[in-house]
C-alpha cells in the first residue's frame, strides 16, 4: 500500500501522474462478460466496492461464483494469482470449495441487502451499514483486496408513485465504488443509478 | 504589468521579435488578461510560432509571478473549455479564475466526477499547467481520463502531456487530506516546482472522510475538522489555486420508504425540509466556504407510465443531458442554468 495514515510528512503529493498509473501493473479480475470487462478495462478492479444488483434469479450469485475462480488465475497467464472469500449471508454455498485462502484478493459478501434488511430497527440498519462500509475501506488501505457486494431492488413511494430503487439507501450508493445492474433477460448495465446507466452487454 | 515586458522575462518570450510583439499591441492584446483570453489560433496566427510554443510562453509566463505577491495573476480567466457553461459563469460573474473554490454537487451518479475530470482535462490541455486530483475515495480511474482524450482523437504527444500533467495523491481520511493540503503549502513555499506548477486542486467527494463522524457527539469533531480544511484551502486559495469539490446532495426526506430501505442522512441534514429539494452535505458552514456552488441535476423527466418492474425495461432513458444550476455565489447573482451534455469525451 502505497500511503500509509500519518506518515505523510515526506510524501511527494505530486508524485504520481495519471501517466504513471497507466503503466502499472493490472490488477482487474475478470468477469467474463465480455462487455463488462470492456468497459471496466479487464474487470473489476482492486481496491474497489463493487456492487451487483438486480432482482433474485439474474445471476448475480452466478457472476459472484466466477469471479472467486477467475481471481485464482495463475499471473503466467495474466491473472492475479490470489485467492477469494466468500461469506455467504444466506448459508447456501459450500465453504470447503475454497479451501486454499491465502493470498485473498477478492472477498464477496453475497448478499450484504439480505443480512442488514433482517434488522427491524432502520437506524441500528444504517449504524451499522456505515459501519461495514468503514471497515471495508480499513482493509482495503492495508490489503490491496476487491470487495463484490450484491444487492436488492425495492420500492419507495415518492409523491404517491412508487419508484424501483436499489435498497440500503442513497448514501451507500455513493459510498460503493462501482455498480453493476442486472435484468432478467441477462442485459447487463454499468452506473450508480438506473436512470444515468449504460446498456454494456446484452445476449445475442 | 506590461504585457510586453512580461513577455520579454520568459525564455521562449525573448525569440519573439520586435515585430512580433508590436502585433499584438496594434491587435488590441495590451494586457496579460487579454493575451490570456484571445482565441489560442489567433495568437498563433498573429506570432506565426506554433501552438506549442504558444502554450510553452503562456506556462512560463504563469510561472514568472511569483505565488507569494500575486495581483495580477488573479485576473486570468482560465475557462472551463464547456461553451454553455461559460455563458452561464459569465452571467452570474464568476468565471474560472485562480483562487476559486468551486463546489459541484448532485445526488449519485449524475456526472459530477465526469464533469471533475472534464473540467480538469481541459485545464491542463489549455493551459499547460497542472492538476492535482485528490482521491478520498479510491476510485480514480486513469482508464476515464484515457478514454476521454481517446475520444477526443489527440494525437499521442499531448495526450502523454496531459496524463502527466494530471497528478494523483490518495487520502483516506480528513485528517490527511489535511496534512497534504498544509504539504502543498510548504511546498509552495519552498518553491517547489511541481507546486508552483499546480493551479488547480480537484477533491472528489469531500463527505466521504465525513461519514464517519456521525451522530451528536461527533458532530463538534467533524465541525472542526471542516473548519480546519477550509482554513487550508483558503490558505492556498488567496495564492491562486483554484479548487473544484465534489459534494454529494440528497433529497430531502419527504419521500417514504416501504419495507426496507430506512436510509436518514445521518443527522446531517437539520434544515426545513423543502419539497423535492436537492440539499448538498456537510451543512451551512462548508457552503460558505466556497465562492461557487453548483448543482448537478436530472432535467426533470415526466413519467408517462411507470411500470411496476423498471428493469424490464430494454432501453436506457439516459440521453446525458444535465441541469447545471448556480446555487450559491459570492461575486454575483444565483439562480442561473445550464444544459450540459455528458458524452464519451466528456461534458460538453
Amino acid at each position: 500500500m502505497e500511503t500509509p495514515s500519518g506518515s505523510l510528512k515526506n510524501l511527494n503529493i505530486f508524485k504520481t501522474s495519471v501517466w504513471d498509473l497507466m503503466q502499472e501493473e493490472p490488477n482487474k479480475i475478470c468477469t467474463g462478460i465480455k462487455g463488462v470487462d470492456e468497459n471496466y478495462g479487464g474487470g473489476i478492479s482492486l481496491g474497489h466496492i463493487t456492487e451487483l444488483i438486480g432482482n433474485s434469479g439474474t445471476g448475480k450469485t452466478q457472476m459472484c461464483l466466477n469471479l472467486c475462480l477467475n481471481v485464482q488465475i495463475p499471473k503466467t497467464a495474466g491473472g492475479l494469482e490470489g485467492s477469494a472469500l466468500f461469506i455467504d449471508t444466506r448459508q447456501d454455498f459450500n465453504p470447503h470449495r475454497l479451501l486454499r485462502i491465502f493470498q485473498i484478493k477478492l472477498i464477496v459478501i453475497d448478499s450484504l441487502s439480505f443480512t442488514l434488511q433482517m434488522i427491524e430497527n432502520k437506524s441500528k440498519m444504517f449504524e451499522l451499514l456505515l459501519e461495514l462500509h468503514e471497515s471495508m475501506r480499513n482493509l482495503q488501505r492495508t490489503y490491496k483486496v476487491a470487495w463484490v457486494i450484491t444487492n436488492v431492488l425495492t420500492y419507495r413511494v415518492s409523491k404517491g408513485q412508487f419508484h424501483l430503487v436499489p435498497a440500503l439507501g442513497d448514501l451507500h450508493s455513493h459510498l460503493i465504488n462501482e455498480r453493476i445492474w442486472f435484468s432478467r433477460s441477462w442485459q447487463r448495465y454499468v452506473g450508480k443509478t438506473w436512470d444515468t446507466c449504460r446498456l454494456i452487454n446484452s445476449p445475442k | 504589468m506590461d504585457l510586453k515586458n512580461e513577455i520579454l522575462q520568459t525564455e521562449t518570450g525573448k525569440q519573439l521579435s520586435e515585430y512580433q510583439l508590436n502585433l499584438l499591441k496594434k491587435n488590441g492584446i495590451e494586457t496579460i488578461s487579454d493575451f490570456y483570453e484571445e482565441d489560442e489560433d489567433k495568437l498563433k496566427e498573429l506570432l506565426a510560432i506554433r501552438i506549442e510554443t504558444l502554450r510553452e510562453l503562456k506556462s512560463e509566463m504563469a510561472l514568472l509571478t511569483n505565488p507569494f505577491n500575486e495581483e495580477s495573476i488573479l485576473d486570468i480567466n482560465y475557462g472551463t473549455g464547456l461553451e454553455e457553461l461559460d455563458k452561464l459563469l459569465v452571467n452570474v460573474e464568476q468565471q474560472f479564475k485562480p483562487g476559486r473554490v468551486w463546489e459541484i454537487c448532485g445526488p449519485t451518479g449524475v456526472g459530477k466526477t465526469q464533469l471533475m475530470y472534464t473540467l480538469m482535462v481541459n485545464f491542463v490541455w489549455k493551459h499547460n499547467l497542472q492538476a492535482l486530483f485528490i482521491d478520498l475515495k479510491r476510485d480514480f480511474s486513469s482508464k476515464r481520463i484515457g478514454d476521454m482524450l481517446a475520444a477526443r482523437e489527440t494525437d499521442s504527444g499531448s495526450c502523454e502531456r496531459v496524463l502527466k500533467a494530471i497528478r494523483v495523491a490518495e487520502a483516506t481520511t480528513s485528517r490527511e487530506l489535511i496534512e497534504m493540503l498544509q504539504n502543498f503549502y510548504q511546498q509552495l513555499a519552498a518553491s517547489n516546482k511541481d507546486a508552483q506548477r499546480t493551479k488547480l486542486v480537484v477533491i472528489d467527494s469531500l463527505p466521504e472522510c465525513f461519514y464517519s463522524f456521525r451522530g451528536k457527539k461527533m458532530a463538534m469533531l467533524r465541525k472542526s475538522l471542516i473548519t480546519e480544511l477550509a482554513c487550508s484551502i483558503r490558505k492556498l486559495s488567496v495564492h491562486g489555486i483554484a479548487f473544484v469539490v465534489g459534494n454529494m446532495s440528497f433529497f430531502q426526506k419527504e419521500e417514504e420508504t416501504v419495507n426496507d430501505d430506512g436510509e436518514d442522512d445521518g443527522g446531517r441534514n437539520e434544515e426545513v425540509p423543502v419539497k423535492r429539494q436537492l440539499d448538498p452535505m456537510l451543512g451551512d458552514h462548508w457552503g460558505s466556504v466556497c465562492t461557487l456552488r453548483l448543482s448537478v441535476e436530472m432535467p426533470i423527466v415526466w413519467y408517462d407510465e411507470q411500470g411496476a418492474d423498471r428493469t424490464s425495461r430494454t432501453t436506457s432513458k439516459d440521453n446525458g443531458i444535465r441541469l447545471v444550476n448556480v446555487i450559491s455565489n459570492t461575486y454575483g447573482p444565483v439562480g442561473g442554468s445550464c444544459r450540459l451534455r455528458i458524452t464519451e469525451a466528456g461534458v460538453v
